[in-house]
């Protein structure tokens, strides 16, 4: 088992059936032609840590028709995006236990992110966190990479990187980041081998 | 210190006697201040437990204080003074004997097949009688203290493992 394990959030510690997108144009009955334009545009700068999601949210809300405000929006998504991947979780916790530093690495701008840590519990399972809208860049740019070997400062045969997101995944092997690919039912201790 | 200052800085050096966990200090706090992390020990040691030569170690430890951002930990030696020198926050961490030999054994346990994050390969922990007692008896520490008695207002001295977990949730 590597000494350090860096996982992915969403697909792999939090998993979900579908998109939020898809998920609330299903519940609330808005195309998703009206709600990709926010995800595919001001959304990516929130990820990055660029721009405020309650102030880019606030024209979209209103042309979805969502009349309860963006806090009350927000508590919604963070509410239904995710359920806790227990049975992995209880295997980070083993794995804490005997020795593994596990951090988390996202792709998540900061009030979802304060959700799942605090909200959902998942600092309790990690040493720390490499998050896109802190770091400024996604885990699809090699330069994620370089900031997460500089700051653990290890060399990169020391680390597991495991993402549901194959391009995740071969950003994090070109950087010479050992990767795998992670699929619902599988086992940390299935990849490391 | 306050908080904020704490947050600000860009330069921390960690030390502190053997097994007291200033690697797991400096990982998370690495993470959470987004601060390069150098290991004292990646400069001194080599493949399977070979020492460094030190002018080597010197010439690394130079380079790597005269970067702009960094956070520095492991045991101190006046090789490697400058550190403390260069650093805007030492944090200290000063634990009982007991907690630290504890500290060493739990870290015996986890690498003794397979080596530290930080150490290159053949760098499994062994067991020594002799290490142990210098945690227990904290045989290294007036060598620290002496160290550290000219840099006493940068130094933030923590006490236990609950002091240390209670500055970090501070500063996260």
């Amino acid at each position: 088992m590597p000494s350090i394990l860096l996982l992915d959030i969403d697909g792999v510690l939090l998993l979900r059936d579908a998109y939020f997108s898809e998920r609330f144009s299903r519940e609330h009955h808005v195309p998703m032609e009206r709600i990709l334009p926010f995800f595919h545009g001001p959304y990516q700068d929130c990820v990055l840590g660029r721009q405020d999601i309650k102030q880019e949210l606030l024209p979209f809300l209103a042309e979805w028709g969502w009349t309860q405000g963006v806090e009350e929006f927000l508590r919604y998504w963070h509410a239904v995006d995710g359920a806790p991947n227990e049975e992995l979780l209880q295997e980070c916790a083993r794995l804490r236990a005997s020795g593994t530093c596990i951090f988390l690495a996202t792709d998540n701008e900061p009030c979802r992110l304060r959700y799942i840590l605090e909200e959902q519990g998942l600092s309790q399972y990690c040493d720390g966190v490499f998050a896109s809208c802190a770091i400024g860049c996604s885990k699809e740019d090699p330069a994620f990479w370089t900031h997460v070997l500089q700051i653990l400062g290890v060399t990169s045969h020391h680390l597991l990187f495991i993402d549901d997101d194959e391009k995740n995944v071969a950003c994090a092997v070109s950087k010479g980041v050992p990767a795998a690919h992670y699929c619902v039912g599988m086992r940390i201790s299935d990849l490391a081998l | 210190m306050n908080h904020k200052e704490i947050q600000s800085a860009k330069k921390i050096a960690i030390i502190g006697i053997s097994g007291v966990g200033k690697s797991w200090l400096a990982r998370r706090l690495a993470a959470q201040l987004h601060l390069p992390l150098v290991h004292y020990d990646t400069l001194c040691w080599d493949a399977h437990w070979t020492l460094v030569p030190e002018e080597m170690v010197a010439q690394h430890l130079a380079e790597a204080i005269r970067e702009e951002r960094w956070i520095l930990e492991g045991y101190i030696n006046p090789l490697a003074q400058e550190r403390l020198t260069a650093a805007d926050l030492i944090i200290y961490l000063d634990y009982a004997g007991w907690r630290a030999a504890w500290g060493g054994i739990c870290r015996w346990w986890r690498h003794r097949k397979q080596p530290r994050p930080e150490l290159a390969h053949g760098c499994e922990d062994q067991w020594s009688w002799e290490r142990l007692w210098v945690m227990w008896t904290r045989d290294e520490r007036r060598e620290i203290e002496g160290e550290i008695a000219t840099h006493a207002s940068k130094v933030m001295r923590l006490r236990s493992r609950k002091e240390t977990s209670k500055f970090f949730e501070d500063v996260s």
